[in-house]
C-alpha cells in the first residue's frame, strides 16, 4: 500500500494515464457489446466520423475499388491504409485492438494538455499576465479531467474519427505552446485534412504561436535571467529589443503558406493511395453541402430538412460565415490570452459545426479547464453537470424528431452558456488587470 | 448569445457606486477608455462587417437570384396568334393523258388550274396541274410529291363515252373513263375528292388563329351534317400520337375455349394495315387471354328475350360491359396511347348474347377502342366443326369477321376518313395533312401558352433547357409549315416531312411548358421571403447593426471634435 502511495506520489502523471487505458480496456472487456451500441449512437457518430461508415470504406479500399464510390464514406482517406492493418473489429480481438488505438489517441490527446498546461500560456503571455494565475488548475488535474471525462470516455469507446482531427488540433496548439510553427502549422494541416473546421483555429493558434516566438526571443534575449521563471513574464521589467521580435506580417505568410504546404502534400498522399480525386468533393463538399441529413447533436441538419430548395445554399452559406465570422474578432480581441481566443474558437465550432458530436463537446470542455483559473467554482460544477443531465435525457427520449430537437437545442444552449460565460470571465480578468480595485464587484456592460 | 461576443471592448464600468453616493449627486461618468480598446473594438465591428459585405452580401445574391433564359417571345406570340405562317396546303396534280398531243394536254393542263383555282369553299388547297412529260404505260414513279395523279383514258374503246371513274385502291390515282375529257367535268370529279378533305382542314383550323377571315365567313354555308359528322369523328379518334399501342384481348366467360389463332389472324388483317399507316404513327401490338371474366356488377346482365331465342344485353350496360376492375386492362403502356380491342366469349348457357336494340354484336368504345362478342354455339353462327378438340382453340376462320371488324374499328379510332372510300391511300394522305395542322395549330398554342406564362410571373426561373426546346420547337414548327406548303406531307429521307416536323415541334414546346424546375417558385410571394430571412438574419444582424451605428456615430463625434480642437 505504502509502495503505491508512493508511485502515486512520485509518478502521478504515470498512474493517472495507467488508469485512463484500465477503465477503457476494462470497459471493453466487461461489457463487449457496449463499442458497437455507442458506435449506433447518433450523438456520437455523424455521418463524417462514424466507424461503421469507416469499415465500408474500408471494405472497398481493401478490394481495390474507389472508398467513397458508395457514397456514404466521407472522412481522410490517409486514415484508411492505418485501419487496414488492423484485424476486422467485427472479432473481438480487433474491437479490442480498435480500442488499444483509441486509448492511445486519447493518452497522447491528455500528454499534450498535459504540456500546454505546463507551459503556462494559459494565464501569461507576452503582453499580459492574469491576476488569477496562482488558481490555475495543475497540468494533471487538466489531463484527468480529459481522460476520465465521461464524454471522452464513450467517444472512445464508439470509436468515430474526429478523436484523430481533436488529437492534431491539440498538438497543433501544444507545439504553438513551444513556439514551433512549422510542426503547429502541420499539425493544423492533418487536422483540417480530416475535417474541415480546423482552419478556422488558423488565426487563434497562429497567434498563439506568434506570441511564444515573440516571448522566447525576448527570453533569449536576456540569457542572463537566473531563476527559472516563466518565460515572456512580465515581472522580468527588462527592455526587451523588439528589432529582434519576429514581424507579424512575415511570420503569418510564413504559418499560412507552412499550413497550405502541408495540404497540398496531404492531398498528394492520399491522391497516391486513391485510384481518383473524388476524396476531396466527398469529404469537403459534405460538410459544405450537408447532403447527409442524419440527425445528430447539431443544430444544422433540422433546419436543412425543412428548408426550401431555393434558399438552401444560401442559408448554408450564412451558417459557415457565422462560424467563420468569429474566428478574427476572437484574435482581435483576445490578443493578450492567446490560448483564450483557441480555447473559444473551439467552443465556437463544437456548437456551431455542421455535425456537431458530443465528442467534439467533450474535448473542447476539457480545453476549458485549461482556462480553469477563470472560473469562479460554483459556475463551474453547475454548467459541467448540465450536459451531463442532458446526456441522460438524450439515452431516454428520443421518440420524435422535434424531442431529439429540442433536447438537442438545450444541449447546444448549455454549452454557449458555458461559453458566454468563460468569455465575460476572460474578459473580467483583463479588466481587473488593469483595475485591481474592482476585483470581487459587481459590474454591468455599457 | 452573439451581442456579447462582438461588443466586448471593455465597456465595463463601476456601477456599484451608484448605491453608496448620497442622493444629489450625479452619477458618475465612466472613465474614458484607452485609445487602444477603442481601436480594438472599432477593428471587431469592422471584422464582422467586412465579412458580412464582402462575403454574406455576394453570396446572397449568388445563391437567390433567379435564372432566366432568354426566349424569343415575340416569335412565339406571332405563332400563337397566327401571324407567323399562312397556312396552305400544296396540292400537286399530275395530270396523265397517254395519247393527246401536246397542245391539247397543255391547253386542258391551262383550263384546269383556272378552275381549281377558282375554287369557291375551301380555298385552303393551293393545285397546281402538272401534264405529264411522257406517255408511256406503266406510270413512272411519282416525283415532287404529287398528291393525286389523274389518268385520262380517253384512247380507250371510243365510242364508249363513259363518265365513270374509279381509284386505284393502294395508290393515289384517279382513272377517268373515256366520257370524261372536258376540264369542267376534270374538275368536278377532282372536287369531289377534295372538297370534303377541306372541309375537315376548315375544320381542324376553326376557331384557331390561323383560320382565314374569309373563310370564316364561308363556314355558316357548310352543310351542318358534314360539320356534325367531322364533330363525332373528333370525339372518337384518339389524340395524334407517335405510337399506340394495339391490345387484343380475348375474355372467355367459362373456361373454353383457352386459346386463339390470333397471330395467323393478326398477320392476314391487321399487320397490312399496320404496315398502310406506319407512315403516320408506330403500332406495337399485345395480345393475351382471360378465362372466367366475369361481368362487373354493376350491370344488369343480358336477360332472355323469348321471341327471338337470344340473351340481350341493354344499352346501358354496354358502357359498364368492359369490367375495369377485374380485366387486366393496362390503360398505358409507356408513351403512346393504348387502343384495346376485346373479344368476349359468353358461356354456353347465355349463348348467344347480342346487343338488345340493333341485334349486333360489336360496338365501338370512343377513344378506348372496340369489343365484339363472338357467339360459337348459337343458332346465328354458321354450323362450325364441332369437335370436342375445336371448342378450346379459336380458329383463323372463326376469327375472321372479328378480325375484319376491328381493323375497321381502327381505322376509326385513328381517325382515317371515310372519304374518298375507293383508294387508302388517299385518305391516309388526307389524314397526314390533317394530323399536321392538328399538331401545328397545338404546338403554337402552347408556344402562345409559354410566353404568356413567362411574361406573367416573374419570379419563376426558366432554365436552359426550356430554352433548348423552345428553340427546336420553333424550328421545327417552320419546317412544317414550309412543308405543307410545299407538299411535302410525309417523311424521306432527307427531311422529316410536315407531319415529322409537326410532331417534333409539339413534342419540343410540350416538354418546354411542362418543365418540372421552373414551378417550384410559382407560389412563392415576396412576403413569404420576410417569413424565410428574418427569424435567423434578424437576431443575428440587430446587434451588428446596432453595434455599427454605435461606433460610427462616436467616430464621427470624434472627427468632429478633432476638427473643432484643432
Amino acid at each position: 500500500m505504502e509502495a503505491l502511495t508512493k508511485v502515486y506520489r512520485d509518478q502521478p502523471k504515470t498512474v493517472l494515464f495507467t488508469a485512463a487505458a484500465a477503465i477503457r480496456i476494462l470497459a471493453v472487456l466487461l461489457f463487449p457489446a457496449l463499442p458497437d451500441i455507442l458506435t449506433l449512437r447518433a450523438e456520437l457518430s455523424t455521418p463524417v466520423n462514424s466507424f461503421k461508415r469507416l469499415q465500408e470504406g474500408l471494405f472497398l479500399y481493401e478490394r481495390g475499388l474507389d472508398p467513397y464510390d458508395g457514397g456514404i464514406f466521407h472522412q481522410a482517406p490517409l486514415l484508411l491504409p492505418l485501419f487496414a492493418l488492423l484485424p476486422s473489429p467485427s472479432l473481438w480481438l480487433g474491437r479490442l485492438v480498435s480500442i488499444l488505438l483509441y486509448t492511445g489517441l486519447d493518452l497522447l490527446t491528455a500528454d499534450c494538455l498535459y504540456h500546454i498546461a505546463e507551459s503556462g500560456v494559459a494565464h501569461t503571455s507576452r503582453l499580459y499576465t492574469s491576476p488569477r494565475k496562482d488558481r490555475a488548475w495543475t497540468s494533471l488535474s487538466v489531463a484527468a479531467v480529459h481522460l476520465l471525462n465521461p464524454f471522452t470516455i464513450m467517444t472512445c469507446l464508439a470509436r468515430p474519427t474526429s478523436v484523430f482531427t481533436t488529437l492534431f488540433t491539440i498538438l497543433g496548439i501544444s507545439h504553438a505552446c513551444q513556439a514551433r510553427a512549422t510542426t503547429a502549422a502541420f499539425a493544423v494541416a492533418i487536422a483540417s485534412h480530416t475535417s474541415l473546421h480546423p482552419v478556422m483555429l488558423l488565426p487563434p493558434i497562429g497567434l498563439l504561436c506568434y506570441d511564444r516566438m515573440c516571448a522566447q526571443s525576448a527570453d533569449e534575449s536576456n540569457t542572463s535571467k537566473p531563476n527559472g521563471a516563466v518565460p515572456g513574464s512580465m515581472n522580468n521589467k527588462v527592455a526587451v529589443d523588439l528589432r529582434l521580435q519576429p514581424k507579424p506580417l512575415r511570420f503569418g505568410l510564413q504559418f499560412a503558406a507552412t499550413f497550405l504546404g502541408a495540404e497540398a502534400f496531404l492531398f498528394g498522399l492520399s491522391r497516391l493511395i486513391l485510384p481518383s480525386w473524388r476524396f476531396i468533393p466527398s469529404i469537403y463538399m459534405t460538410l459544405l453541402e450537408l447532403p447527409d441529413l442524419t440527425p445528430n447533436a447539431g443544430l444544422w441538419w433540422y433546419f436543412f430538412i425543412e428548408m426550401f430548395d431555393a434558399f438552401r445554399s444560401f442559408f448554408l452559406g450564412v451558417f459557415w460565415l457565422h462560424m467563420l465570422s468569429y474566428s478574427v474578432p476572437f484574435c482581435l480581441r483576445f490578443q493578450k490570452q492567446p490560448l483564450a481566443a483557441v480555447v473559444l474558437m473551439m467552443g465556437i465550432i463544437a456548437v456551431f459545426e455542421p455535425y456537431a458530436n458530443a465528442g467534439d463537446a467533450g474535448a473542447w470542455l476539457s480545453c476549458l479547464c485549461l482556462l480553469g483559473h477563470l472560473f469562479e467554482p460554483t459556475l463551474l460544477y453547475s454548467t459541467l453537470l448540465g450536459p451531463a443531465f442532458h446526456h441522460l435525457w438524450l439515452y431516454a427520449g428520443s421518440g420524435n424528431a422535434n424531442f431529439f430537437y429540442a433536447i438537442t437545442l438545450v444541449w447546444s444552449l448549455a454549452l454557449l452558456i458555458l461559453l458566454t460565460d468563460t468569455v465575460y470571465a476572460a474578459l473580467r480578468d483583463e479588466w481587473e488587470a488593469e483595475r485591481p480595485e474592482g476585483k470581487g464587484k459587481e459590474i454591468r456592460q455599457m | 448569445m452573439d451581442p456579447t461576443l462582438g461588443d466586448d471592448g471593455g465597456d465595463l464600468s463601476d456601477a456599484d457606486g451608484a448605491g453608496l453616493r448620497a442622493p444629489g449627486i450625479a452619477k458618475p461618468t465612466p472613465p474614458t477608455e484607452a485609445l487602444r480598446t477603442l481601436l480594438t473594438r472599432r477593428t471587431i465591428v469592422l471584422s464582422f462587417w467586412i465579412i458580412v459585405l464582402c462575403l454574406g452580401l455576394p453570396h446572397w445574391l449568388w445563391t437567390t437570384s433567379t435564372y432566366r433564359a432568354s426566349l424569343p417571345l415575340s416569335t412565339m406570340n406571332d405563332w400563337a396568334e397566327g401571324k407567323a405562317c399562312d397556312l396552305r396546303f400544296a396540292y400537286p396534280i399530275r395530270l396523265r393523258t397517254p395519247g393527246w398531243a401536246r397542245e391539247r394536254i397543255v391547253e386542258l393542263g391551262g383550263n384546269l388550274s383556272a378552275l381549281l383555282g377558282h375554287d369557291g369553299p375551301g380555298g385552303l388547297l393551293d393545285f397546281t396541274i402538272h401534264p405529264g412529260d411522257s406517255d408511256e404505260e406503266p406510270l413512272p414513279p411519282p416525283r415532287e410529291n404529287v398528291a393525286l395523279t389523274v389518268v385520262l383514258h380517253a384512247a380507250d374503246p371510243p365510242g364508249t363515252h363513259e363518265v365513270t371513274s374509279h381509284l386505284e385502291p393502294g395508290e393515289s390515282i384517279l382513272h377517268l373513263g373515256s366520257g370524261i375529257t372536258e376540264a369542267g367535268q376534270i374538275a368536278d370529279q377532282i372536287r369531289e375528292i377534295t372538297v370534303p378533305q377541306q372541309e375537315a382542314l376548315a375544320y381542324v383550323l376553326s376557331g384557331t388563329p390561323f383560320a382565314a377571315t374569309e373563310y370564316e365567313a364561308l363556314r355558316a354555308t357548310r352543310q351542318t351534317w358534314t360539320e356534325t359528322s367531322l364533330d363525332a369523328r373528333n370525339n372518337r379518334t384518339f389524340k395524334p400520337s407517335t405510337t399506340y399501342h394495339l391490345s387484343f384481348s380475348l375474355f372467355v366467360a367459362r373456361n373454353e375455349p383457352s386459346a386463339w389463332a390470333i397471330e395467323d389472324a393478326l398477320a392476314a388483317y391487321v399487320a397490312p394495315l399496320v404496315d398502310a399507316l406506319s407512315s403516320l404513327s408506330n403500332f406495337t401490338i399485345t395480345t393475351q387471354v382471360q378465362l372466367h371474366a366475369s361481368f362487373s356488377p354493376s350491370i344488369a346482365g343480358p336477360t332472355f328475350d323469348e321471341a327471338s331465342g337470344e340473351w340481350k344485353l341493354r344499352r346501358e350496360d354496354l358502357s359498364g360491359f368492359v369490367n375495369a376492375a377485374e380485366w387486366p386492362l393496362s390503360p398505358s403502356i409507356g408513351e403512346g396511347s393504348t387502343i384495346n380491342f376485346v373479344l368476349y366469349v359468353p358461356a354456353a348457357e347465355y349463348s348467344p348474347l347480342v346487343v338488345a336494340d340493333t341485334g349486333g354484336t360489336v360496338w365501338l368504345v370512343p377513344q378506348w377502342g372496340g369489343v365484339a362478342i363472338l357467339n360459337l354455339d348459337g343458332p346465328s353462327t354458321p354450323l362450325k366443326a364441332t369437335k370436342a378438340t375445336d371448342r378450346t382453340t379459336l380458329s383463323a376462320t372463326d376469327l375472321d369477321e372479328v378480325m375484319l371488324t376491328f381493323a375497321d374499328q381502327l381505322t376509326s379510332l385513328i381517325g382515317l376518313p371515310s372519304t374518298p372510300s375507293g383508294s387508302l391511300a388517299l385518305r391516309i394522305a388526307a389524314l397526314q395533312r390533317e394530323r399536321a395542322t392538328a399538331l401545328l395549330l397545338s404546338t403554337a398554342s402552347t408556344l402562345g401558352a409559354l410566353s404568356r406564362l413567362v411574361h406573367k410571373l416573374p419570379n419563376i426561373p426558366i432554365p436552359d433547357t426550356v430554352a433548348t426546346s423552345v428553340a427546336t420547337s420553333l424550328r421545327h414548327i417552320d419546317l412544317a409549315c414550309q412543308d405543307l406548303r410545299a407538299g411535302r406531307y410525309s417523311k424521306t429521307d432527307s427531311n422529316l416531312g410536315a407531319l415529322g416536323n409537326a410532331q417534333a415541334a409539339s413534342e419540343a414546346s410540350e416538354k418546354a411548358f411542362f418543365e418540372p424546375s421552373m414551378v417550384g417558385q410559382v407560389y412563392f410571394p415576396d412576403e413569404h421571403k420576410v417569413a424565410v430571412y428574418v427569424p435567423l438574419l434578424g437576431p443575428m444582424g440587430v446587434p451588428l447593426v446596432l453595434a455599427g451605428v454605435k461606433e460610427s456615430l462616436s467616430l464621427y463625434r470624434s472627427i468632429r471634435q478633432k476638427v473643432k480642437g484643432t
